[in-house]
């Protein structure tokens, strides 16, 4: 069974400019100790998938569908419970170290809270283990980081602080939000490798969120697509890459850059932008924007279908939302 | 912060007060000839020979025959001992009078500002979490109405109110114990503090807003952390800025608004008393308190100087 099971969640929100349908019926699953990416660039409702599986999202937003937790509902989880279900249960590392951390308390301080306040630990216990936490995200010289401010930290440094604030209390599942887009190429290997072997050592399940295919293509063991608040084509991360059906990941792949390529071979970017999310879908997203895109693709949905020979009950069915798919399944498409 | 940036701020201040006192010292003796202040209607040459005498002696005790700068220089130095000299009213030493009643007035202007405090940050606290909602804005207009009433009027209904009708505080001041001291200040503490929480929730409400905006909350509440704790220990610190600005220039303000209430509500503090000073151009008390207040206002606004390191370790202080 799996850690976290989410289900048709459909994200609204009310502006005043009428309703925005930021995250429709998306549906994941992440197992114990497995990592999952969700891909998908600007506006394509990743953040607000896992925001809302976080509680971060404000009070204009509606959340519908279900998250359950180990055997739990996360959406209506009772008081008690919700006190110490965030920060020990599910941690979150977010996007941009430079703003992450409060800018007026002492690393330790920030480091130490979480435990405190979860698990009531002395100052002196919180204190050793917040030592501990940064060795483990393999910062130097970690007592006496405890003293210092955030901004006397490179980025890279204040990521690993973050990341080490996250794992405070042993999380069994990390949602990593595009942790490393705020970073300086060079430190972003550094990071994502360090959430890599993290994962594995404390037998953690990650949900890393990327807009970048490639980041994902090694370190994941299913990978979800999406593409206007939609899941555009969801499978094992070996599926995805070795047959490939919705054109929209097919894009995404031929915007990663190669070190095989022949010089001056250039990369193709996805022409048009993202859809408005303030108009109520009632064809596939990606349609306007899509090579393949046919008469059917501009007036209804595609609903997401798996691919021949896996089954939807398989442990990571081959899933896609499209009409003319481009792998495997066109085939079969055909001859159905 | 290094010890030559405290020495440079310590000059500075030392500038202040200095700048302050020529000028008051100067008005105070343009404005009208101070003999005239010293003796009366008898001062002028033109009132007898009789007089003559009273009006030597008087240029003689007072040294108003020496250059203003001399004078200045005499009455600084005297203050800079504790002299402050004697009033020309009743000749009673007016550092006897500051040291009766400054205290007094003292522990009032302490006392609006920790009730003003301890008011509105809870207050703007529990408005800024609920931004935008009725209740927020209902607090708003009752924020607007605190600013908009007059600290006279306000005595005037406090006074009434729970003086005269109901009885809770009383209507005379008293001062035999701590206790009935606050007690009795309660209601003057009360008048002057109103408008300084309004204007406290107004600005620490805005950067709160802001702050609840930043990242580093996310990050909190996705700690897993309380939203009191979210609130009390992440945003306020970094959003106490402006608040604590306006709080120091308030101190000046404070003073204005003592007299008035001193007055209102008969306490024997230094407000009253230079009120008095001013209608009868009795100088040496008028300088005297200038100067103390002058002291008070850029004493309290390098301390906050220094809390804004405290508020935010970024804060370098330079000279």
């Amino acid at each position: 069974m799996a850690l976290l099971d989410v289900t048709n969640l459909a994200v609204t929100f009310k502006t005043p400019k009428g309703p925005v349908y930021a995250v429709s019926d998306v549906s994941f699953a992440v197992g114990k100790g497995e990592a999952l990416g969700i891909v998908g660039e600007s506006g394509s409702g990743k953040s607000v998938t896992v925001k809302s599986l976080m509680g971060l999202l404000p009070r204009t937003a509606k959340v519908e569908g279900t998250a359950v937790y180990d055997g739990e509902d996360v959406f209506n989880l009772p008081k008690s419970r919700r006190k110490h279900f965030y920060g020990v249960d599910v941690a979150m590392v977010f996007q941009n170290p430079m703003t992450s951390l409060n800018p007026v308390k002492r690393i330790g301080e920030q480091l130490m809270e979480g435990m405190r306040f979860h698990r009531g630990l002395s100052r002196a216990d919180a204190k050793a283990r917040a030592i501990e936490l940064l060795d483990l995200v393999r910062i130097p010289d970690p007592s006496s980081r405890l003293r210092q401010y955030p901004h006397e930290l490179s980025g890279g440094m204040r990521q690993r602080v973050v990341i080490a604030m996250a794992l405070a209390n042993d999380p069994a599942l990390l949602i990593a939000d595009e942790p490393t887009t705020a970073l300086d190429v060079t430190v972003q290997r550094d990071i994502l490798d360090l959430l890599d072997s993290l994962r594995a050592d404390l037998d953690m399940a990650l949900i890393l969120i990327t807009h970048d295919l490639g980041v994902v293509r090694d370190r994941t063991d299913n990978i979800v697509v999406m593409y206007g608040g939609r899941v555009m084509e969801s499978a094992a991360t070996e599926d995805v890459f070795a047959d490939t059906e919705h054109p929209y990941t097919e894009a995404l792949q031929s915007a990663i850059p190669d070190m095989s390529m022949p010089r001056g071979t250039r990369l193709d970017p996805i022409p048009g932008s993202p859809p408005d999310l303030a108009i109520a879908p009632r064809s596939c997203p990606f349609a306007p924007r899509c090579n393949y895109a046919s008469d059917e693709c501009h007036t209804s949905i595609p609903a997401l279908r798996a691919v021949g020979d896996t089954a939807v009950d398989a442990a990571s069915p081959h899933l896609f939302a499209c009409f003319n798919p481009r792998g495997v399944a066109a085939n079969e498409g055909a001859s159905a | 912060m290094s010890a030559r940036v405290i020495a440079s701020r310590l000059a500075q201040m030392v500038l202040v007060v200095v700048a302050v006192t020529m000028l008051a010292f100067g008005s105070m003796n343009f404005l009208g000839d101070p003999l005239c202040n010293i003796i009366g209607p008898i001062c002028s040459e033109d009132s007898g020979e009789e007089f003559a005498e009273v009006r030597a002696e008087a240029r003689a005790q007072y040294h108003l025959d020496d250059s203003l700068p001399v004078r200045y220089g005499r009455w600084l130095g005297d203050m800079a001992t504790g002299d402050f000299g004697r009033s020309f009213e009743n000749g009673t030493k007016v550092s006897t009078t500051l040291s009766n009643k400054l205290p007094i007035t003292i522990t009032l202007m302490v006392y609006a500002q920790i009730l003003a405090v301890l008011v509105s940050i809870p207050w703007a606290v529990w408005s800024a979490s609920r931004a935008y909602r009725a209740v927020d804005k209902a607090s708003t207009v009752v924020s607007f109405g605190m600013l908009g009433i007059p600290v006279f009027a306000l005595s005037v209904l406090l006074f009434w109110l729970f003086a005269v009708k109901w009885d809770i505080f009383p209507t005379r001041y008293e001062d035999a114990t701590f206790g009935a001291q606050l007690k009795s200040l309660f209601l003057p503490a009360l008048s002057l503090a109103v408008p300084l929480i309004a204007t406290y929730q107004r600005l620490l409400r805005t950067d709160l807003i802001s702050t609840l905006q930043e990242d580093f909350i996310a990050v909190a509440r996705a700690k897993g952390l309380s939203n009191r704790r979210v609130l009390f220990r992440h945003a306020l610190r970094p959003s106490m800025f402006s608040m604590l600005t306006v709080f120091g220039i308030q101190t000046g303000a404070l003073i204005g608004g003592s007299l008035i209430v001193e007055r209102y509500f008969s306490i024997p503090g230094i407000g009253a008393e230079v009120v008095e000073a001013i209608i009868r151009d009795d100088f040496p008390t008028v300088l005297a308190v200038v100067v103390v207040v002058t002291v008070i206002f850029v004493v309290v606004n390098f301390i906050v100087d220094l809390l804004y390191g405290f508020l935010d370790p970024r804060v370098q202080l330079d000279g």
